[in-house]
């Protein structure tokens, strides 16, 4: 009698340990992607080959490719200085890459703007991550990643390779994106 | 005796379960991070949230009006226009109606428009084409940008619009030596009206 006692405790302990497993894992991409107002959805288009191989200018003139970055945690905001809720979010941003410093987490801005903007927003809010520029360009790389109206803001975070985790039209939540990064981290995976 | 053989079975498979599961077997089977594709609320093409229109061109104005969408914005500092070709004409300072102004954290207050704005553009001829400017069909480029309520933005969205002649009966200045563009100004015009347009060149003369 005391065997089967055991035996059955065993089994639903393994029960609810894999149903708390499952949820746990389940929840944080499907709070992101379950939006009541979402209407519709636009897939990927770019491998993260094209992602690691883009090339844009940085703050002091030079080239720049997201490949530097292809084994951390990579959280790419689009933005622009004509954007309000764009400016909005990034005190979050910056948060964040405080809290993550050394956690091999990088974020990076991406600006569809001109570099004389960027510097001048720069001086004021004092960005902690790397900003990159293109004008003409940025707005074209966010639509391949689903942004089908190259709407701003526009952040996504790509796991170390490229798969992307989170992709975000409008202001981040600062709660969901700690969520998604923290179970996400390069160096505890 | 079977039945506790079978119970452990039981056990020891939903043990091999939970542990695949977190090897990340269970995980590439049923992926949950899978590429998430954008989810994009419930917003509009741009081109119908910033309706342009022409409400009315003469030789000397042109003035435009935008039609925006409930819940949508623009933004009076990123209109930008120019007009083709820009050999004959040129486009003077655009006056704008009053829009309502807006605290930005970065540009202090901006202004900005709701429902509609109505855009003044005066039109002016350049060297010797000012017959030319009523004449031939002129390409009004315009650079607008604005926002939804919703948090986020359009990027500039450039449209062009193609204005008519204001007027068939032209006038030509003394000296006029531009016969290349008065060509392409005749030939910019529907066949039928040609003669009348042609008759109204000979009776200024």
């Amino acid at each position: 009698m005391p065997k089967r006692i055991v035996i059955a405790a065993v089994c639903l302990l393994a029960a609810l340990a894999g149903i708390a497993i499952w949820l746990d894992r389940a929840s944080p991409v499907a709070q992101s992607s379950t939006d009541k107002s979402a209407k519709t959805a636009t897939e990927i288009s770019a491998s993260p080959g094209a992602i690691y191989s883009a090339k844009f200018t940085d703050l002091q003139g030079k080239s720049q490719t997201l490949g530097q970055w292809e084994r951390k945690l990579l959280v790419v905001n689009f933005w622009a200085t004509w954007c309000g809720p764009c400016k909005e979010e990034i005190p979050i941003l910056v948060k964040l890459q405080v809290k993550f410093v050394g956690s091999g987490v990088q974020i990076i801005g991406i600006a569809a703007d001109s570099a004389v903007n960027v510097a001048n927003f720069n001086q004021n809010v004092k960005i902690n991550y790397p900003l990159l520029i293109d004008e003409a360009g940025a707005i074209g790389f966010s639509k391949r990643l689903g942004n089908r109206l190259g709407l701003l803001p526009h952040s996504v975070v790509f796991l170390p390779g490229g798969e992307v985790i989170y992709n975000k039209l409008g202001a981040i939540n600062e709660l969901e994106l700690t969520t998604i990064i923290a179970k996400n981290l390069p160096n505890k995976r | 005796m079977l039945r506790q053989r079978a119970s452990v079975v039981i056990c020891a498979l939903i043990l091999y379960g939970v542990l695949m599961t977190e090897s990340g077997f269970a995980v590439a089977v049923a992926p949950v991070v899978a590429s998430p594709a954008i989810v994009e609320p419930d917003l509009l093409e741009p081109e119908r949230v910033f309706q342009l229109s022409t409400l009315r061109k003469d030789s000397k104005t042109v003035e435009l009006e935008y039609k925006i969408a409930e819940g949508y914005y623009l933004y009076r500092g990123r209109f930008k226009f120019s007009i083709e070709p820009s050999t004959s004409v040129k486009l003077g300072k655009a006056v704008l109606s009053k829009g309502k102004m807006k605290q930005d954290a970065t540009f202090g207050r901006v202004e900005t428009y709701r429902n509609s704005v109505r855009i003044l553009l005066p039109i002016i001829p350049s060297g010797k084409a000012v017959a030319l400017v009523d004449a031939v069909p002129l390409r009004l480029k315009v650079t607008s940008q604005g926002c939804a309520d919703t948090g986020v933005c359009y990027p500039p969205l450039h449209q062009t619009l193609t204005l008519p002649p204001a007027s068939l009966d032209v006038v030509l200045p003394d000296g006029v030596a531009n016969l290349g563009g008065l060509t392409r100004a005749l030939q910019s015009i529907p066949a039928g009206v040609q003669p009348s347009l042609i008759d109204s060149l000979m009776k200024t003369k």
